[in-house]
């Protein structure tokens, strides 16, 4: 009896006495004698469910493809052959290292996305680091390279962690502009779904794509089980500073959380634009993240340019502004002079005694008294800077601490002349306040609704509640601080007390035009990671804070990638006549100038004064320049980690690729010719493949048509220009988990996000990204972040459920025989699609090709393109000649099906042998790895006794080694590059020539 | 045996040198002949093993046989004490249980390479070293 292979995706198979489509296949155990067999439905029984068969429970029978039974298409133009054939098409995955831009989303590529994805496709196990600077468009290359991951058949699970304000951000952009679904799960989502599903049951294999928060996750305790039983496809960790940059990460949950991620998944990718503090082992351990093999030290402090190389990509704008054209708009900066009042009469009074405050703190700062005293020396005036009101609260709590402590304290008497001088003043009379009126009225702004929106940003929420009340005041607009009222206001505010689900409602509404939000008042928690510039390009520092890297934080929230006006910045600023205070001045303006070169430049804010962390950099230009009335304390680096900064930031700079004129050959250390192999070019040496019969927009109508012809239920897709609408029928709304279907919890199932599901269940799909991004834009002025048109792609879940519907046409062991008039009379075409698969089961190889018999005996091998071409597929038509079914079933079938198993084991040597050079490659780098550990570790327990704590900790480093490495054998190589010894195919066509 | 050797191979792994010197201690028994034709036998063998499985880098094996070939062939001009890290390396390149597993691995024979290499630079050979990198290819 012939061997028959193990099931394939798009395979049929019989198991519990009903048919299958089987959609992925994994490994179940870590023999690879087994595995879990993802399947849809088939037959009237179970069509439309989705379930997964074990192969030790199971008895899953694949059908043997010479016993294929040929059935004669009858239908017009032969549209059930075509369909049929153009969706197994669809359903094998791409081959090759270029990336196919082609339909793949809505944006437009720039030169730097596109090689993060090619080299993220070159990588045998695509592992990245995203490290660009604010603003850059990390989320699309996030997106570009799950897309072509997907199309390859190895994203099929995919986890994104995330924070919690940034979820539905990343979420809806990963929906609208590349039709990748992400269900949001919370901590109550996750409880939720553990009720409906049985209590041994994995509650992360539900559902395929995931988004969660890293706050939720990060409890690794009471999920552990469960995730260390998760294998997944991709891992995207958004932010990923904030699970490396913990002093002891051992106890850090977020960085314990990642490290058990990394281990459970093939590809990762981290996105920052704040890679490192400043310390080797910060950046080291994201790296170590990516891959443990990079870097042999085991406290990740010691490694070279060569170890890092190709693990992160770290642009700049100016790296890209050319790529970039008018996609990133030169930004305005208001000159200083016209956003700079003097201060009033009264505040003079207040500055006179801040300045005598901090003569008297600094002559006196040796005794006890002064000695450290932050808030004395400038913490008090800082406040008094921003407003009346924030130094007033400060100011009372520290008198009150000061008589408790000590009544006699030499603070004491300037405190209680400042409170006294503070009595009256208000934001309302402040020069700082009457310049943002002033500001406001430049731009338009009068919080009506036809005023243009406007950021401005506070370091202090007293400042923020005065200038919101007072405000509200001036310009007559309703105001209630309450959170949730904050998104339906022309002024709204947030703050680091703000509930994430309001925080992201408001940010939601500010972006969307239709929405009241006139004005969005933030303090520094809206400076990192979200976007604020989708309908606004005005900024305004109320006050400033004395950091570089926050500064430039919160002008990344509306100066980035997609910002169609350009950015206008206004910094607001008082001049005071006071001679110690107006030192100052120099060193505020020298801040600001500062912050507009490094946005002129190609490197990182942090690199300035070499901090890195904003409280620090504070704390270093208050003491170093305000105190010491040093005007060029921005001109050169604290001496604070100095050393260590600038050496990783060499480190950093050779093993960067950006800039360098052949990216690749740069990240691959290699000779032109080699550079240009590749590892996963198809049997035909092509860069990529992907064989279409339809384009999408067609395959959409036409496969939805000849579906619904076969189902009543189904009701017509309308086609609208180049709008095509199609109203889901049920078992689609059961399919992709519309929010009123309430089905069983479907293992492995691909939810489209509820708050995208259209509410009359109609989805409006086009081919037209452009048509897409105008509503995107359409949504951000109406709606928010969904949008209600989506592109028609091959990834879109739409028309994935149309080829799987169309693959079931056909029953299982049947194959669709027509004839034609090209080819000669009697030739048979047999077109195959065959697969060599891993012994886990991964696709190596997929490849469509046709085995021609002709009468007398010739024997053509082609490609099924060529094959269908020679038979005039595209433009048959059906003329009612059956041909002869009966004397092509049996031996001739087996014959062919023999010819193609022979063909795709060829293709599976040459597969192999083309992998070597780079498995070998691969191999040597971790062998290495390995010894330069071992041998360190070996020599550090050899320094310390044997029962010392650090001995214990490295020789379990090496038993972590050892499990580490076999896990990447087993679960890495034998998963994605150890074929299994036979190759399946499937006979999907049969052609006949006819007179 | 090894420890009365002034010089010895240097550049290898702990576990390289430990099986290195173990050999070493075997190797004064052995004839070059004998030797040599235990490289051919484990040679032979390794061609066998990847006729099933093509990762096993037999380019790299028989290049190494070569080069042994080529040390056989100026065997009597070398000194004692390079004949026995020479023919220890032979020994170790004959067993399949080394560092890193011959027949389970696409760089099964590196570690070969690596130690055939030190011994060949201890004994003025350098002509004949490899450089595994060359046999990528399949």
């Amino acid at each position: 009896m012939p061997k028959i292979a193990a099931p394939t995706p798009g395979m049929r198979v019989l198991c519990r006495d009903a048919e299958w489509l089987v959609t992925r296949v994994d490994p179940s155990d870590h023999s690879h004698q087994n595995y879990a067999v993802h399947c849809v439905g088939a037959d009237d029984l179970v069509r439309g469910h989705e379930a997964i068969f074990l192969t030790q429970l199971d008895t899953i029978e694949p059908v043997d493809p010479r016993n294929t039974q040929l059935v004669q298409d009858q239908s017009s133009g032969y549209r059930m052959a075509k369909l049929f054939l153009e969706a197994q098409l669809r359903q094998m995955p791409a081959t090759g290292v270029e990336p196919d831009l082609e339909g793949m989303g809505v944006f437009k590529p720039m030169k730097f996305q596109i090689q993060t994805v090619e080299w993220a496709l070159r990588q045998l196990r695509p592992r990245l680091l995203l490290a660009d600077a604010v603003g850059l468009g990390k989320t699309i290359q996030v997106g570009m390279v799950l897309s072509e991951l997907m199309r390859r058949g190895r994203a099929n699970r995919i986890l994104v962690l995330a924070k919690k304000s940034m979820l539905t951000q990343f979420q809806s952009e990963l929906w609208n502009r590349f039709g990748i679904p992400l269900v949001r799960l919370d901590s109550a989502g996750i409880a939720k779904l553990r009720l409906r599903i049985p209590a041994n049951k994995n509650p992360f294999e539900v559902y395929q794509r995931v988004i969660i928060s890293i706050d939720t996750l990060k409890n690794v305790g009471s999920y552990r089980h469960f995730l260390e039983n998760t294998r997944w496809d991709c891992v995207v960790i958004d932010e990923a500073h904030n699970v490396a940059g913990a002093s002891v990460p051992e106890r850090h949950l977020a960085y314990r959380l990642a490290r058990l991620l990394s281990r459970r998944t093939d590809s990762m990718l981290l996105t920052t634009a704040t890679p490192h503090n400043g310390k080797r082992e910060t950046f080291g351990r994201l790296i170590s993240l990516l891959d443990p093999s990079a870097i042999p030290d085991p406290d990740f402090k010691e490694y070279s340019a060569d170890d890092i190389r190709g693990f992160f990509l770290m642009r700049f704008k100016e790296d890209v502004r050319e790529d970039a054209g008018a996609d990133l708009t030169d930004r305005l900066l208001v000159p200083i002079d016209q956003t700079t009042v003097p201060a009033t009469a009264e505040e003079e009074k207040v500055y006179a005694i801040l300045s005598e405050l901090r003569a008297e703190a600094t002559k006196n700062k040796g005794e006890e008294a002064w000695k450290n005293n932050v808030l004395v020396q400038y913490g008090i005036y800082k406040q008094f800077l921003s407003s009346p009101e924030s130094c007033r609260k400060t100011l009372q709590k520290r008198i009150t601490a000061v008589q408790a402590k000590d009544p006699e304290s030499p603070e004491l008497p300037y405190l209680n002349r400042m409170d006294s001088q503070l009595g009256t003043l208000s934001i309302r009379d402040s020069s700082r306040y009457q310049l943002l009126k002033r500001q406001l009225e430049a731009i338009g702004w009068d919080g009506k609704e036809t005023s243009p929106r406007v950021l401005v940003f506070t370091e202090y929420r007293e400042t923020q509640d005065a200038l919101a009340a007072t405000l509200a005041k001036d310009f007559k607009i309703k105001y209630s601080p309450k959170f949730e009222q904050q998104p339906k206001q022309a002024l709204a505010t947030i703050n680091g007390s703000c509930p994430d689900i309001h925080l992201m409602k408001t940010v939601e509404a500010f972006g969307t035009g239709a929405s009241d939000v006139r004005m969005l008042l933030a303090t520094d928690v809206a400076s990192e990671g979200v976007n604020l510039h989708h309908q606004c390009h005005n900024i305004i520092h109320y006050d400033l804070p004395w950091s570089i890297i926050t500064l430039i934080q919160r002008n990344g929230r509306i100066d980035r990638f997609g910002q169609t006006e350009s950015p206008v910045l206004r910094y607001l600023r008082i001049s005071t006549r006071d001679g110690m205070l107006k030192g100052d001045e120099s060193i505020f303006e020298r801040l600001i100038e500062k912050v507009e070169e490094i946005n002129r430049s190609t490197r990182q804010g942090e690199t300035v004064l070499k901090l890195y962390d904003p409280e620090a950099e504070e704390r270093y230009i208050a003491e170093a320049g305000i105190l010491q009335g040093n005007v060029d304390v921005l001109e050169k680096p604290s001496s604070e980690g100095e050393v260590e900064s600038t050496e990783l930031e060499s480190v950093l700079s050779q093993a960067n690729p950006a800039g360098q004129e052949d990216f690749l050959k740069f990240l691959l250390g290699e000779t032109e010719e080699a550079s240009a192999a590749d590892p996963t070019a198809d049997s035909s040496g092509k860069k990529y493949s992907r064989l279409r019969l339809y384009d999408d927009k067609r395959f959409l109508l036409d496969g939805y048509r000849y579906l619904a012809e076969l189902h009543q239920d189904y009701a017509a897709i309308e086609e609208n220009g180049k709008l095509m609408l199609l109203n889901a029928p049920k078992d689609l709304r059961r399919r992709l988990g519309a929010p009123n279907e309430r089905g069983d919890v479907v293992f492995g199932a691909t939810a489209i996000p509820s708050e995208a599901w259209p509410e009359d269940n109609q989805f409006r799909l086009t081919e037209d990204p452009d048509r897409v991004e105008l509503a995107i834009k359409a949504a951000r002025n109406t709606s928010g972040h969904w949008s209600r048109e989506l592109l028609a792609t091959d990834q879109q879940p739409i028309l994935q459920w149309i080829t799987e519907r169309l693959l079931m046409l056909m029953k299982r062991g049947e194959c669709p025989h027509i004839t034609s008039r090209s080819l000669e009379s009697g030739e048979l075409c047999f077109c195959f699609i065959g697969q060599v698969s891993s012994r886990a089961g991964a696709p190596l190889v997929v490849d469509a090709h046709a085995i021609s018999f002709r009468k007398g005996g010739g024997f053509e091998h082609r490609s099924l393109r060529d094959a269908l071409d020679a038979a005039g597929f595209d433009s048959l038509v059906n003329q009612g000649n059956t041909g002869d079914i009966k004397a092509i079933q049996g031996p001739l079938i087996e014959a062919a099906v023999e010819s193609s198993l022979e063909h795709m084991r060829e293709l599976g040597r040459k597969h192999v042998d083309s992998l070597l050079p780079f498995l070998r490659r691969e191999n040597r780098r971790l062998r290495n790895w390995k010894n330069r550990r071992q041998e360190l570790l070996e020599s550090r327990i050899e320094k310390l006794p044997p029962n010392h704590r650090k001995t214990k900790m490295y020789r379990k480093d090496l038993e972590e080694m050892d499990a580490y490495l076999r896990d990447r054998e087993d679960n890495w190589q034998d998963t994605y590059f150890t074929a299994s010894t036979e190759p399946s195919t499937q006979l999907v066509l049969v052609i006949e020539g006819v007179n | 045996m090894s420890d009365q050797f002034e010089f010895h191979p240097t550049g290898l792994t702990r576990s390289q040198f430990d099986r290195l010197s173990e050999y070493a201690d075997r190797a004064e028994t052995i004839s070059p002949g004998h030797l040599l034709e235990e490289a051919r036998q484990h040679l032979e063998q390794t061609q066998q093993a990847h006729a099933a499985n093509r990762m096993i880098n037999v380019r790299l094996a028989s290049a190494i046989v070569d080069v042994i070939e080529r040390v056989a062939n100026v065997w009597d001009s070398l000194s004692a004490n390079h004949q026995t890290w020479l023919a220890a390396a032979m020994l170790y390149f004959s067993s399949c249980d080394d560092d890193e597993p011959d027949f389970d691995s696409p760089i099964g024979f590196e570690d070969d390479v690596e130690v055939l290499n030190s011994c060949l630079r201890l004994a003025g050979l350098n002509d004949l070293r490899l450089n595994s990198e060359d046999y990528d290819d399949a």
